[in-house]
């Protein structure tokens, strides 16, 4: 086999870093992150999104805003996202609304993808149920 | 090596979960899935124990009435003598049961028992492929649900098909991404230029005409009013984001709330999902001919007597997969016939 790290390689680590960091904002972090795939599957990304986007300044908001900073991150990180345009989660919550429906789904398949590594490590980092 | 192939098909009346064991992504208990496409299946094993199931628990006055008809031509086939009639025929039935579907001694009769006592290693004489996806239900914006699939899943169809009729061919339409063809004079059309499937927007091609496929199927004008042929990476996103996915939990007794660590999650194919698959017959695998039973007729060749008795006492509704206590898994089954233009057995 080469020497060339996976696409899911790169995502383990940068979702096992995103998750240890977010680890000191307390154990509800763990909570949110596993609702927000189902939260995806059930209504779309755009409605997880512009729900996310409305508890921005409420008490839950620094989960919100930081599992949405993480997206955000590795979206651009896999170049996926115009970073001259979109600079950030709250610019990616309207700009999804403007991108063809190929691209919609696309964006959907890698947000769940990376959210089912971010939902593990954040179960292993955090205690409690 | 099989002798006889025939095609069936079944739809969904309640939604479906033949599942693959823990998984470790987004959902906790995920449905069966081709590893090439990712695309919903349900393994041949899975199908081939819910059919023995539904024959062994047929009602004994419908195994009686069935044997009836074949008795009374040469009753020396039906064996177990000095038993009276009724019990006679009950057990013959189960008997053949084990020819078809191979030897299995749970809850089985100790007269059977003895008759396989030298012998009970032997395949059984029916055969089953995985049931594939041929048309999968998603919300539509207009007409309640569409019946979606695509090119790969027609020409797969069309080829696993051939197995069972030397001459069926079809020429598929190609679809462009973000397009789907449909029938004229559909249900789902919005002002005859596009479908909308969940929050999609497909643009229509151009007329779809692919009566040879549907007219074998019951179904035929429900299909007519609802299938979309999309793009395959598109079919390929609706069969993997649009699934049904069910929370469950439990409520603790004592507290009437919900129990700790008692949440999680499964994935289900919805009602209304159509999937195929085809039976094969051989002749009984048994060395001596008194051992066939009722597959041992001058004239008649086994393996279509095997198809014969299956196809005769198969159930049209059973239930398939996990979770029948909550009543999931119902399913129609139906065969997908040759010459059948209209519609309907």
């Amino acid at each position: 086999m080469s020497f060339l790290r996976t696409t899911d390689q790169i995502k383990i680590e940068f979702a096992f870093n995103c998750a240890r960091n977010a680890s000191v904002l307390g154990k509800e972090y763990k909570s949110y992150v596993k609702k927000l795939p189902m939260l995806i599957k059930t209504n779309g990304l755009g409605a997880a999104f512009a729900f996310m986007y409305s508890k921005r300044s409420k008490e839950e908001g620094k989960f919100w805003n930081s599992i949405g900073r993480d997206i955000y991150n590795w979206l651009n990180y896999r170049n996926m996202i115009n970073s001259d345009k979109v600079r950030s989660f709250d610019e990616l919550v309207f700009a999804i609304s403007q991108i063809s429906s190929v691209e919609y789904r696309k964006i959907t398949s890698e947000v769940l993808s990376f959210l089912s590594w971010l939902k593990r490590f954040a179960d292993g980092l955090i205690e409690g149920d | 090596m099989f002798r006889i192939a025939k095609p069936f098909y079944f739809r969904t009346i309640s939604s479906l979960h033949c599942g693959s064991g823990n998984d470790l992504g987004m959902v906790d208990l995920p449905i069966q899935r081709e590893k090439h496409t990712s695309f919903p299946k349900v393994e041949s094993s899975s199908l081939k124990g819910a059919i023995r199931e539904a024959f062994e628990n047929k009602l004994e006055q419908q195994k009686v009435e069935f044997l009836e008809i074949i008795s009374k031509n040469d009753s020396s086939k039906i064996g177990f003598e000095n038993i009276n009639d009724k019990k006679r025929l009950k057990l013959s039935f189960d008997y053949s049961i084990q020819l078809l579907f191979g030897y299995d001694e749970d809850n089985l009769d100790e007269l059977i028992k003895k008759e396989f006592e030298e012998d009970s290693e032997f395949s059984g004489a029916l055969a089953f492929s995985d049931a594939r996806i041929l048309f999968f239900p998603v919300r539509s914006a207009k007409g309640i649900f569409a019946w979606i699939t695509c090119p790969y899943v027609l020409n797969r169809y069309v080829e696993d098909l051939k197995l069972c009729y030397k001459d069926f061919r079809l020429n598929i339409p190609s679809v462009d991404i973000g397009q789907c063809i449909t029938y004229a004079n559909n249900k789902i059309s919005i002002n005859n230029t596009s479908v909308v499937l969940e929050e999609y927007r497909f643009n229509e091609q151009q007329n779809l005409n692919i009566d040879p496929i549907l007219s074998k199927f019951r179904e035929m004008n429900e299909l007519k009013e609802r299938v979309v042929v999309l793009n395959d990476d598109d079919f390929r996103d609706f069969v993997n984001q649009f699934t049904e996915i069910i929370t469950r939990t439990k409520i603790d007794n004592l507290t009437g709330t919900v129990a700790q660590g008692a949440l999680f999650n499964e994935e289900y194919l919805p009602p209304e999902t159509i999937m195929y698959f085809l039976v094969f017959s051989t002749p009984i695998f048994q060395k001596e001919e008194k051992k066939k039973g009722i597959f041992n007729q001058n004239g008649k060749k086994e393996e279509e007597l095997v198809m014969e008795f299956f196809v005769k006492n198969l159930p049209e509704v059973m239930q398939l997969g996990g979770n029948a206590t909550i009543g999931k898994g119902i399913i129609k089954i139906n065969e997908i016939n040759q010459n059948n233009d209209k519609g309907g057995k």
